[in-house]
């Protein structure tokens, strides 16, 4: 995404948000400062730039069931990060990978106007319309800007010789035409419909996985994954296969990511080993009632036992914990793939299984749990 | 003299109807007990700032003019590309 010109990030179209409520309220109001100095220094003493970083008090007031909301939200509290990061520390007292965190990680967090005014901070920040709010977050200033480099380039077809997804090739489908703002801003909101805590116990999440798939492929197809669409292949897999094994195709990952403070600059950095195209079946490893698949595709993070090296030795103890290929969902959807094309496709094909010979010795441990002990048999084999 | 046989039917009417007010003796009203201020969740907690002086929005202005805004722009810092990979 290319950077906007500094004075296009700051640029107000004064027309059309003096006619918006918000266009109503003095810029003071939300952005302190001094409102009646001409001088840029003088009347940006004070100023407080994102002030929906503290949107209990800014947008609050009258977004109060919003923004109660987002105090749990993912997207707010970066706890999936802790989530994974924890297991592999085997602790929750770790000041190295909290000094790591802020200067790595914390960044990505989201505020309201994250989505609602700007680009992302994360992303050099400005306005997406003049400082309009807009309700609906843009797909490719808003959502890919942060979700880009695998969600956003597998969505609209920017890796090379592979298809955008179905749903925004043919049905021009933006992000939240299937992530609801609920989604976005309560990120148990959808637990919550079934865990009252009345019956069903009340849930924490702590990771975008957590709960039931949102949204579900069922959701908008529920004669394919019930079989009574009269496809044959939903019939016979349709409990037992993630969607995306037979209508994803090739994604990105990565491996061997490290992270360290440059000593040149002083600026936080990274270095990954390789980024490619994978297409792999494994075993689910976060099989539950909500996720019932045994099989899934797998994409492999960029996780190594000395990523964090720099902060310290030894710093993921537990690395084992979890795999390294982690359960995905490609944002590449296709009717037809190699995997539709015939039984043969996958029925004595190992090449897009993973098993343990594709695994280096020092990641074999981790992914026990999502190897495929063995292929399925090719048809016609007693 | 029509006129004023109306005008006189109009004082008694109102002279009979100012008997039928209700009777409020403010006297014997009950006193207001709360000892807690309660809070009306249905009105907004935020309220727009009503002491916000008369001036002239210098902000708006200065953010709307692309000129200036590139005339008083920060010059913008290289920062160079460490990071090696894809994020």
């Amino acid at each position: 995404m290319a950077p906007l010109e500094p004075w296009e990030k700051v640029l107000i179209a004064a027309d059309e948000f003096s006619q918006t409520l918000h266009g109503q309220l003095p810029c003071t109001a939300c952005h302190s400062g001094q409102q009646g100095e001409k001088d840029k220094e003088i009347a940006h003493v004070g100023l407080v730039a994102r002030p929906s970083e503290d949107f209990n008090a800014y947008c609050g007031p009258c977004h109060t069931e919003i923004t109660d909301d987002f105090r749990d939200s993912l997207h707010k509290t970066q706890a999936g990060y802790w989530t994974v990061l924890e297991a592999r520390a085997g602790s929750e007292d770790h000041p190295e990978l909290d000094e790591m965190f802020g200067n790595h990680c914390a960044s990505c967090h989201t505020t309201c106007g994250d989505c609602h005014i700007s680009q992302p901070a994360s992303v050099g920040g400005g306005f997406i319309e003049g400082h309009l709010f807009n309700k609906t977050p843009s797909l490719t200033r808003n959502c890919t800007a942060c979700h880009g480099s695998r969600v956003g380039n597998e969505y609209m077809g920017k890796n090379e010789d592979v298809l955008a997804d179905l749903h925004f090739r043919q049905g021009r489908m933006a992000c939240v035409d299937c992530h609801s703002g609920m989604e976005m801003h309560n990120s148990s909101g959808y637990c919550e419909e079934c865990h009252t805590g009345q019956g069903l116990p009340e849930v924490e999440v702590v990771h975008r996985y957590d709960g039931p798939a949102n949204p579900d492929c069922k959701d908008c197809h529920p004669e394919a994954v019930s079989g009574s669409d009269g496809n044959v292949m939903h019939n016979q897999h349709g409990d037992e296969l993630q969607c995306q094994v037979c209508h994803s195709v090739t994604y990105t990952s990565c491996d061997s990511c490290h992270v360290s403070i440059s000593d040149k600059t002083g600026n936080p950095k990274f270095e990954t080993a390789g980024t490619y195209g994978t297409f792999v079946i494994g075993r689910n490893p976060l099989q539950s009632f909500h996720r019932p698949e045994e099989y899934v595709v797998l994409r492999h993070v960029p996780v190594d036992p000395d990523i964090f090296a720099y902060y310290g030795e030894n710093l993921l103890p537990e690395f084992d914990a979890l795999p390294t290929w982690v359960y995905a969902t490609p944002h590449n959807i296709q009717l037809n793939t190699p995997q539709t094309e015939s039984c043969e496709a996958c029925h004595g094909n190992p090449d897009i299984f993973l098993t343990a010979d594709k695994l280096s010795p020092e990641e074999l441990e981790a992914n026990l749990s999502v190897i495929v002990e063995e292929v399925p048999d090719p048809f016609g084999t007693p | 003299m029509r006129k004023n046989f109306v005008l006189l039917a109009v004082i008694v009417l109102m002279t009979v109807f100012a008997g039928c007010g209700a009777n409020i003796t403010v006297e014997n009203a009950p006193m207001e007990t709360a000892t807690e201020e309660t809070v009306d969740s249905s009105s907004p907690k935020w309220v727009l700032p009503t002491d916000v002086p008369e001036m002239a929005d210098e902000c708006s202005t200065c953010h709307s003019d692309k000129e200036r805004l590139i005339d008083t722009a920060a010059p913008v810092v290289e920062v160079e590309e460490e990071n090696e990979g894809a994020g």
